[in-house]
């Protein structure tokens, strides 16, 4: 039987909690990293991130229940393909990834998630498949779905909208996590690593040409002109059970290849 | 004709130039209780208006308004990144053509344009919040009309409203502008 999330959780998922950047947590780690493929100036690229949560004291970091993810200036989502068509968290619980349109993949990836389970730590692996959703309060809104077929067949979906920010950053993608009780009494699933992508690497989509179905590689975010010195700049910001935050911060390295930019040009070639 | 040479009070006349400028004046002192503040504010097609407190003829500035309520419909010229250069026709209070440049950043994008039409150009800015909504990219926020030429050489507004949709395969922009400009 295919356990479900609750309408209920669903909806509180949309909560986004408040985080306080800066503070840190004294007892979880995390770490960030985040590539381009390819990393080439002002062309399409896909974003890979990379996250590891640890625990300074145990095994097992507090279950994180909200992850910011600040985006580099200049590489906007409306110029891109992804995301073409809408999918929504009913049809993604009925009927699952097959349900929605193909259009509307934009990323991929895996979750690994523990379960202290006496003395031991019980790992579990989910895929991800990232979907354009439908917008929230006029927010471009993402939803990232979570499935797992070992021990259980379980799903989860985490709601995401993309805001605004200030500073070097362009815009923060919020992605809300519900906390996971397996069952009653059990200590909440702690989410340990996420790797996902934004972007067309392992994506087809399909259109019509002249009545065939043709399948080809949407357009993805462009990696900036201009790249600034240091790289693009990425921060992530997490908020764990209890309220505590921490935030780690990582570059994407300037392209060594394709065009140059004039931060790599000090005599101003170009 | 009396002994001083004065002509007899009912053969007397003002000579012509001084008849001029009693009906003048007498015309500004009308003017001013017709109009309030100024007869230019009653029409947009209104020409010259008469101005000053005291009825008096001061410089004359034609200060027109205009509501405008423009849809425009436009293709894509150019695509650089984040940058789209936008080019189609208007139709609403004034017709012609437009030129936009419009920057989507991930959720806040910023646009100038040029108004084509019979009168003179049109130019302004504006900036807004956007957000996509699958194959659509949803554009709302205000614009400046900042100047332009000829009729509208002194072209001016705030607050200016703007409403768009950008269809992200086809880069076809739809926008609806209201507002009140001045010229």
């Amino acid at each position: 039987m295919r356990k479900r999330m609750t309408l209920l959780s669903l909806v509180a998922a949309l909560v986004v909690i408040a985080a306080a950047p800066g503070a840190t947590s004294a007892a979880e780690t995390a770490k960030l990293h985040v590539t381009f493929d390819p990393n080439h100036l002002g062309k399409s690229t896909t974003v890979h991130f990379s996250i590891k949560l640890g625990a300074t004291q145990g095994d097992v970091p507090s279950p994180v229940v909200n992850i910011s993810i600040a985006l580099p200036a200049g590489m906007g989502l409306g110029t891109t393909d992804l995301g073409e068509e809408t999918c929504s968290p009913h049809v993604l619980l009925e009927q699952g990834v097959q349900g929605c349109p193909t259009n509307s993949r934009m990323g991929l990836g895996r979750a690994v998630v523990g379960l202290p389970v006496g003395s031991e730590l019980v790992e579990n692996e989910a895929t991800i498949t990232v979907f354009m959703a439908q917008p929230i309060h006029e927010t471009t809104s993402m939803m990232f779905y979570a499935a797992t077929d070992t021990p259980v067949v379980e799903e989860e979906i985490f709601m995401s909208q993309l805001l605004p920010t200030t500073g070097r950053f362009g815009a923060r993608l919020n992605t809300v996590l519900p906390i996971i009780e397996p069952w009653p009494e059990a200590a909440d699933t702690a989410l340990l690593r996420l790797d996902s992508t934004l972007g067309p690497s392992g994506l087809t989509y399909y259109t019509r040409v002249h009545g065939k179905r043709v399948g080809y590689r949407p357009k993805g975010m462009d990696v900036p002109e201009r790249c600034p010195r240091g790289g693009f700049p990425f921060a992530a910001t997490f908020t764990f059970k209890g309220g505590a935050t921490l935030t780690t911060t990582t570059n994407v390295p300037c392209s060594q290849s394709g065009k140059h930019s004039r931060h790599h040009n000090p005599k101003g070639r170009t | 004709m009396n002994s001083l040479g004065i002509a007899p009070r009912a053969a007397r006349r003002s000579p012509r130039p001084l008849r001029i400028a009693i009906l003048f004046a007498t015309a500004c002192l009308l003017g001013t209780f017709v109009g309030g503040r100024s007869a230019v504010s009653l029409a947009a097609d209104h020409t010259l208006g008469i101005g000053g407190h005291h009825g008096s003829p001061t410089a004359v500035s034609a200060a027109r308004e205009l509501n405008l309520h423009e849809t425009g419909r436009l293709h894509l010229v150019s695509h650089h990144n984040e940058v789209l250069v936008e080019q189609g026709s208007g139709s609403g209070t004034l017709n012609g053509h437009i030129t936009v440049r419009l920057t989507l950043a991930y959720t806040q994008a910023a646009v100038s344009f040029t108004a084509y039409t019979s009168g003179g150009t049109i130019v302004g800015t504006g900036e807004g919040s956007t957000y996509a909504e699958g194959h659509v990219a949803h554009f709302k926020g205000t614009a400046t009309i900042t100047g332009g030429t000829g009729k509208y050489a002194h072209a001016s507004a705030h607050n200016i409203k703007l409403r768009g949709t950008l269809v992200k395969k086809t880069y076809t922009f739809s926008v609806e502008v209201e507002g009140k400009m001045r010229y």
